[in-house]
């Protein structure tokens, strides 16, 4: 684990902002932070990155407690995110290198090579007021992981970035989980989640509904629905898979009919398979697995 | 302490990079320059157009002899006064001054009739000249010549003033250069502290709005944050004043084959005033006055999103401000005034106020009490100001008042 919250709690006023919350963060993962707006994400990452305290629990960082230091060893894209405007790029990255610990020549070093990857290198000299606001962010995911963090924490990258820039940020997030590299990933955008994350914590109102690795979840709320596409008489179907099979949806389409079912009983995917294949011919089986977006949905509606 | 210093860096450079910087280290002494011309300049100017005011003297007291001034045309006429009256407009006359003839033989029933308000100047020339002419009659009842008069009334005396020290020591002191270098030296101090606080108030909102503060502060205290900036501003400050003291040493140096006798002068103002006591003080007060005026101006900038909405708390940072410098007004004629004394302890006027009674002489138990005052102060409120900070940078969306920013500084770290 290279990161482990355990029993957060945070007060704000009225306000409980983080309930008892727990999560822990594989080593080399990408952890999806999911929730509703205002529902402690931002609180926990936060309290992660040190800006604020939490009232109790404990944070354990690389197999103990975090300290002081260790924000040299975390790279933090805030969601709302700016630079200051009248500085020059160049000088505005090698000031936020300096202030997460790098040497001047590191700085500038990595800061190079990036640029170079990047293909910016134009941008060393201008001022930030000057570039667009996907050309800011690119320098603002250049800062954030330029001191070669082990824990990167990205709240909400993508938001204002165009699809060809999405695509270039995501391969880098890959490229930095191969090599090592354990990244927090806050986000409402559960497509994205189910292509990039690992695992997930759902958090719904201050407190953590749902944690674990994404396709067993995945499963596990799968309610065993099987489209099935077939050809043959659609009786026979109905008559060999029995009683134990609630049939929610049939359709024809041009070359097979189709067929939804939801199964009542623990029977295997096989068994269904086999009852099905006595007197039709199939042309698609399908288990209907929920989306995360679906998942999400469901337990932030049951939450209300 | 690195990161601190990475901080000051930044403040400093960015500001002194600045164009309004440098226009204002180049501007600032030639506008005080301008500021000690500007009121005889504005003595000269005062009236613009020509007026004509029409006179009906059926007493004959005035003898025709109202003479014409710069800006005023006396013109006699002897038609009745209701035709003039009438003609006024028509001639785009300023005013008619009607003097009726009485049954003594001195007028005293005198009136103007005019569109507009009669100006305070123009009354002034008129009620002037009559007074002269009254007077010259009256005068050669008495056979006494104008001439004889005017030596009587104006002898051209002339007061030394002479300060004893401790030691016994006599000077001359000229108190006009006194309250004068004062006056500059608290306007300066006055100016210094508001803009630079301002401009504390300015970064911080800057950082918060634009949403660079939780980046920042993901790798620094926002309480370090707040005094590097605080401390970098200062540099900026001192660096300005370096600037203005070597144009002025510049500035003397050229002067001094060019208008020696000026140049003297100066030199015996500055002799005459303390001189070095003065810019001890004059150093330490700025310091120790921006100090406390960067915290409080830190707060107002923490606690709002965008500059539109911080009128009403920077009042509150401003005004003690304010009151320092009337304050420092009224003293400088008035220097036993009670609120010398008080205005000088107070922590918010005491950097302006002091400095107003420094050239009157003050002993220095006072000073340093004033200032180990202020110092407590500002010490006390930068501590306040790092705890309404570090929660006020990271809250958004409502402007906070009073009560949440004690509601902050509450909160636990």
């Amino acid at each position: 684990m290279v990161l482990r919250t355990e029993n957060i709690v945070k007060q704000y006023a009225s306000h409980l902002a983080l309930d008892n919350v727990s999560i822990e963060v594989p080593q080399s993962s990408i952890y999806g932070l999911l929730g509703p707006n205002g529902a402690g994400k931002t609180t926990l990452i936060r309290i992660i990155n040190q800006i604020t305290a939490p009232d109790s629990g404990t944070i354990y960082f690389d197999g103990r407690k975090l300290q002081e230091n260790d924000v040299y060893s975390i790279g933090y894209l805030p969601e709302e995110r700016g630079l200051y405007k009248k500085m020059k790029v160049g000088e505005q990255a090698m000031y936020f290198a300096r202030l997460k610990g790098l040497s001047k020549h590191d700085a500038e070093k990595n800061l190079r090579e990036w640029f170079q990857k990047f293909e910016i290198q134009a941008w060393w000299n201008k001022k930030v007021e000057e570039l667009s606001k996907g050309m800011a962010q690119k320098v603002q995911f250049i800062i954030t992981i330029l001191h070669k963090p082990k824990l990167l924490i990205f709240d909400e990258p993508f938001s204002g970035f165009d699809p060809i820039n999405v695509n270039l940020l995501k391969t880098e997030i890959l490229n930095l989980k191969k090599q090592g590299i354990t990244i927090i990933f806050s986000t409402h955008n559960m497509a994205s989640v189910e292509e990039i994350c690992d695992y997930i914590t759902l958090i719904n109102k201050s407190k953590n509904v749902l944690s674990g690795q994404i396709d067993e979840i995945r499963h596990n709320y799968g309610d065993n629905v099987f489209e099935i596409d077939y050809r043959g008489e659609t009786d026979r179907l109905k008559e060999n898979i029995g009683d134990n099979y609630q049939i929610l949806d049939s359709s024809e389409q041009k070359f097979f009919h189709r067929i939804k079912i939801k199964s009542t009983v623990k029977e295997t995917e096989n068994t269904l398979l086999s009852r099905i294949i006595k007197d039709n011919e199939i042309v698609n089986f399908n288990e209907m697995i929920p989306s995360m977006n679906d998942i999400f949905i469901k337990l932030v509606e049951d939450g209300k | 302490m690195k990161k601190i210093l990475l901080v000051i860096k930044r403040e400093f450079i960015v500001r002194v990079k600045k164009r309004s910087f440098i226009i204002m280290t180049i501007l600032t002494p030639i506008l005080f320059a301008c500021l000690a011309l500007v009121p005889a300049l504005i003595s000269q100017i005062k009236s613009e157009k020509e007026k004509t005011i029409t006179v009906l003297d059926e007493t004959g007291f005035t003898g025709n002899e109202l003479k014409d001034t710069r800006t005023i045309k006396f013109v006699y006429e002897t038609k009745p006064i209701d035709s003039l009256k009438n003609n006024l407009l028509r001639n785009n006359n300023y005013a008619v001054l009607h003097i009726e003839k009485n049954d003594e033989s001195s007028a005293e029933n005198i009136t103007m009739y005019s569109e507009q308000a009669v100006g305070v100047d123009v009354l002034s020339a008129i009620k002037i000249q009559m007074t002269v002419i009254s007077a010259q009659i009256k005068l050669k009842e008495y056979d006494i010549s104008v001439e004889q008069i005017a030596k009587i009334l104006n002898p051209n005396l002339n007061i030394k003033n002479i300060r004893i020290d401790e030691h016994g020591n006599e000077k001359e002191s000229n108190t006009s250069a006194l309250i004068g270098l004062a006056m500059v030296c608290g306007i300066l101090i006055f100016f210094i502290i508001f803009m630079f606080g301002i401009q504390i108030m300015r970064g911080v909102i800057e950082e918060k709005s634009s949403r660079i503060i939780e980046i920042v502060i993901s790798s620094i205290k926002p309480v370090h944050l707040m005094f590097g900036k605080i401390i970098g501003v200062a540099l900026v400050v001192l660096t300005q004043i370096l600037i203005w003291i070597i144009l002025f040493v510049i500035i003397i140096f050229i002067a001094q084959s060019q208008f020696s006798d000026i140049v003297s002068q100066i030199q015996n103002y500055i002799q005459a005033v303390s001189f070095t006591k003065m810019f001890i003080c004059f150093l330490l007060y700025l310091i120790l006055g921006y100090l406390l005026y960067a915290s409080l101006f830190a707060i107002v900038g923490s606690a709002v999103d965008n500059e539109s909405d911080t009128q009403q708390l920077q009042s509150i940072a401003s005004v003690p401000l304010m009151i320092g410098y009337f304050i420092m007004i009224i003293i400088s004629s008035q220097p036993d005034n009670p609120l010398a004394f008080w205005g000088s302890m107070i922590p918010f006027t005491s950097p302006i106020v002091m400095l107003a009674r420094i050239p009157f002489g003050v002993s220095w138990f006072e000073i340093i009490l004033s200032m180990m005052i202020l110092t407590a102060t500002f010490i006390l409120f930068t501590w306040i100001a790092a705890r309404i900070y570090r929660v006020g940078i990271l809250m958004y969306g409502k402007k906070a008042s009073i009560k949440e920013l004690i509601k902050w500084f509450k909160y636990k770290n």
